[in-house]
């Protein structure tokens, strides 16, 4: 389960500066017109802990999750999205390929 | 290609392709070269065949290859040459140089070189263009859209995941799509996509994600016990991997998780400070209130506050926050204001519960100081807010407190030069000023506030106001003459009729201490002046403004006679009749009341009008009602209610409510009457010889019918429905039924019986017998 902090990527102990720094940074990377879900997400997570108000009172009345998925959220989160490039697939084509992999491409569709 | 084959030769390549799926690919190509002998192959046997050669990594691959034709690589054997691209990609590439130089298979390869290359050198433009000449029909057709994917990566994370998602499951590059979808996952759904890869590939994707040990180690730990992954191990891996999450989140989840595994809670004490009564109750607080149990919510949260008091450190918003959670979810009103009191207590900076707490006050008349306290805290805190400055302005306003009408008006023009509504304040509060320095005989400081008032640039109808004040300061500075010529001056440019001029010169005498008469015979007389409906209107506006009460009745007094002759003019206009009646009401002039009521009735038989014209004939106390009277209004309220005209049911209740206080015997229903709380005995003994014989559940039935015959018929249709078999006329009846309640009660059951067709072997006369009714009953002299 993502939470405000998690999906600013700062901890829980950040001032409003790291908040609006960190809202200002995701901002600039999703901006609404290339993905709106994303930016409102964004944007809603920097509501509920913009001032110290907000995030004593998330904090507060938050039930903390018993949903697992957010440990592993928090565990695998990276400082950054990948980009993907040519070493990336470089090392990839140089793994072994498949067998399988061989014999299913030439298997008939159905 | 053979049309017809024996069983034996296909059995030869089913058990080759059999073999080739269990990675058996010599004992495959040995049964294809018996299958081979006795039949030409089909293509797709043969494109197998090329498969399980380079599979087997067999020699004899490259002479196959070299007698491959162009058509067969480009068209006939395309999903082998497909493969034949992918190996070449990863590394095989001396495959190439056994095929047809001139085959549209080395083209595309060119092209996807060059397009590899522009990749390295991050020339997105070159690589785009290059991609583009790869036609849709290729044996590179997939590799394309994972290049187009990697291109597109950098600007947008999510389209390069759509793109990867397009590869068929069946294509060749389709592990490899996958992994580099992986690579773009964040959290639990990189997780979820991980159970499904080889360590080695994990590794791949760890690496190209730079995860550290540490993340390495966490997914391989998951990936282990995916198939297990109860509640016992997520509370172990939450605390062995704390440094990872943080131990907020891990201590968070625990305590969370120890409500379905009640086990982990000595662990739990082992890892985390085990004397956190704070969080302790807060998450019961939470998990009590997810069960809608909000009795046990308010007591943890209690105990969390209780909590924070004892610890040391800055707490105070805390406690305030808890406190305003209670307040919202408190509803009784009273507890709510208390709970936003307390939190105010703790954080004063929260205007949403000061603004709470003053809208309580102020609906509470009888609490007018303690509004008056909170307006002056909040005011405190808040002191350029122009909500809190225009609640603290008509307070002012309502005590005449000049000054402070001044301070809040200057101070909400300062913020909000355009606010109309405080500049109309601070207009009146300078003339309301000026009028009382006239009275205390201060003329230069009166003269002073005129001009304050002048200064604002109000609408043209103050104008009229200025001239006014200015004219009784004239008037109270010893020029009497010239005083009273501008104050009817400036009256008469106020109104256009004599009625509104001699109402408001009554209205301004009185005010000021000047002689009535003196004013009103230097204005015009009404004589027979009829009130046209404006000018009506704008008599309703004088009278509602907030004057003394006595004042407006001793004004309205003066102007009773065009008001009355001025009622047939209005004839067809019930709304501003009932408007003016009121405002009547609200000056309690019940004189004038009384003549419009009536008129109102005659007009129109409406419950409004049956009503006002009971209450203005009774000055407004219900106790005054007869029992006749008591019994039209109950009609005209069970008719307003039928007839959905809520206000009126509404008032006519309250009204008949005020009368059952005051007599509460006469609320209840007939059988109490009849066999409860008579005060007269005789009267008992009268309804029990009457109906005594009845049996109770027939008299249940009538007396329900009773109370509707009530609701519909008033006492008057109920006699005259009666009479008929009545050895007395109709004006003795109603007289006694005055004079004695229980003789309508027994008409009522006697009409009942008729209605419902039920022979009770009572009839008119027996009433009239037993109550002892005669003619000497009469009470009154007129008809009714």
């Amino acid at each position: 389960m993502k939470t405000p902090y998690t999906i600013l990527g700062i901890n829980t102990d950040a001032n409003d500066h790291d908040v609006k720094q960190a809202y200002l940074q995701q901002v600039k990377n999703n901006p609404p017109d290339r993905d709106q879900e994303k930016f409102l997400q964004i944007h809603n997570a920097y509501l509920l802990i913009k001032d110290v108000k907000s995030r004593v009172s998330y904090d507060l009345f938050t039930l903390p999750s018993a949903d697992f998925s957010s440990i592993v959220d928090t565990a695998l989160q990276s400082e950054q999205a990948l980009m993907l490039d040519s070493d990336t697939l470089q090392s990839l084509l140089g793994m072994d390929i498949d067998e399988a992999c061989l014999l299913n491409a030439i298997r008939p569709k159905n | 290609m053979a049309s017809h084959k024996p069983n034996n030769q296909i059995d030869h390549y089913k058990e080759a392709l059999s073999l080739a799926e269990q990675g058996r690919y010599d004992e495959a190509l040995a049964l294809w070269a018996i299958y081979k002998e006795s039949t030409q192959p089909t293509d797709e046997a043969y494109e197998h065949y090329l498969v399980w050669l380079t599979l087997a990594d067999s020699a004899d691959l490259a002479s196959h290859l070299n007698q491959l034709s162009v058509e067969q690589l480009d068209k006939t054997y395309l999903k082998f040459s497909t493969i034949l691209g992918a190996l070449i990609l990863t590394g095989y590439s001396e495959l190439q140089t056994e095929l047809p130089p001139e085959s549209a298979f080395l083209a595309h390869l060119t092209i996807i070189k060059t397009a590899l290359q522009a990749l390295h050198d991050k020339d997105e433009a070159l690589l785009t263009e290059t991609l583009k000449q790869l036609p849709y029909r290729s044996a590179f057709k997939d590799f394309r859209i994972i290049l187009t994917a990697i291109n597109s990566s950098s600007s947008s994370v999510e389209q390069a995941q759509t793109l990867l998602l397009k590869i068929p499951k069946h294509s060749v590059y389709h592990h490899i799509a996958q992994l580099l979808h992986a690579c773009l996952l964040e959290g639990n759904a990189l997780a979820q996509s991980l159970l499904n890869f080889s360590y080695q590939q994990r590794s791949f994707v760890a690496d190209a994600k730079n995860l550290s040990d540490e993340q390495r180690d966490f997914i391989e730990q998951y990936c282990r016990q995916s198939d297990d992954l109860n509640d016992k191990v997520k509370f172990s891996i939450a605390i062995q991997y704390q440094s990872l999450i943080g131990t907020g989140l891990a201590q968070h989840f625990c305590q969370s998780l120890l409500a379905r595994y009640p086990e982990g809670i000595q662990k739990f004490h082992n890892h985390f400070d085990g004397d956190d009564d704070i969080e302790e109750n807060r998450v019961k607080a939470l998990q009590s209130e997810q069960d809608d149990n909000f009795y046990e919510a308010g007591y943890y949260w209690r105990s969390c506050l209780r909590a924070l008091e004892r610890i040391e450190g800055d707490n105070e918003l805390k406690m305030a926050l808890i406190l305003r959670h209670l307040a919202e979810q408190e509803y009784e009103l009273v507890e709510k204001i208390k709970l936003l009191e307390e939190s105010v207590e703790h954080d004063a900076t929260d205007r949403e519960s000061y603004l709470h707490i003053i809208n309580f006050y102020a609906q509470q008349p009888e609490l007018e100081t303690v509004y008056a306290e909170w307006l002056s805290k909040t005011l405190v805190q808040f002191p350029q807010d122009i909500e809190v400055l225009s609640l603290a302005l008509s307070v002012a306003e309502k005590n005449k407190d000049h000054h402070k009408i001044s301070d809040y008006a200057s101070t909400i023009l300062a913020i909000d030069p355009l606010n109309t509504s405080a500049k109309q304040s601070l207009f009146t509060g300078y003339l309301a000023h000026a009028q009382q320095l006239i009275r205390e005989k201060e003329f230069s400081l009166a003269e002073q506030a005129i001009t304050q008032a002048e200064t604002l640039s109000v609408a043209k109808t103050y104008t009229q106001q200025i001239s006014l004040t200015r004219a009784l300061l004239i008037f109270s500075d010893g020029d009497e003459k010239v005083g009273l010529q501008k104050i009817v001056g400036a009256i008469q440019s106020s109104y256009q009729d004599p009625v509104n001029m001699q109402f408001q010169g009554a209205m301004i005498a009185q005010l000021h201490d000047l002689s009535i008469e003196t004013i009103l015979e230097a204005l015009p007389t009404y004589e027979d002046h009829l009130l046209s409906a404006p000018e009506l209107s704008q008599l309703i506006d004088q009278v509602v403004q907030d004057n003394p009460q006595d004042y407006v009745q001793c004004a309205l007094d003066y102007c009773k006679t065009p008001l009355i002759n001025s009622l047939p003019t209005h004839a067809d206009n019930e709304t501003l009749l009932l408007d003016f009646c009121q405002a009547l009401d609200s000056v309690k002039h019940y004189n004038c009341f009384q003549h419009y009521a009536k008129f109102g009735h005659t007009r129109w038989q409406t419950p409004i009008w049956m009503y006002y014209q009971i209450y203005s004939e009774r000055q407004g106390v219900a106790e005054d009602c007869s029992f006749l009277e008591i019994n039209r209004l109950q009609h005209a309220h069970h008719q307003a209610a039928q007839e959905k005209d809520h206000t009126t049911s509404l008032v006519i209740e309250n009204f008949l409510n005020d009368y059952y206080d005051v007599y509460p015997q006469r609320a209840k229903g007939l059988v109490e009457k009849l066999f409860g709380f008579n005060k007269n005995e005789e009267d008992d003994d009268s309804i029990e010889k009457l109906f005594g014989h009845i049996d109770e559940g027939v008299f249940i039935e009538l007396n329900n019918k009773a109370g509707l015959v009530a609701q519909q018929l008033s006492p008057e249709m109920l006699v005259s429905s009666l009479i008929d078999q009545a050895s007395l006329d109709e004006e003795s009846l109603l007289s006694a039924i005055m004079k004695n309640p229980d003789i309508f009660s027994a008409l009522l059951i006697l009409k009942s019986s008729e209605e419902l067709a039920i022979d009770i072997n009572v009839y008119i006369n027996d009433v009239i017998n037993i109550f002892g009714i005669t003619e000497n009953s009469r009470l009154f002299p007129f008809k009714f």
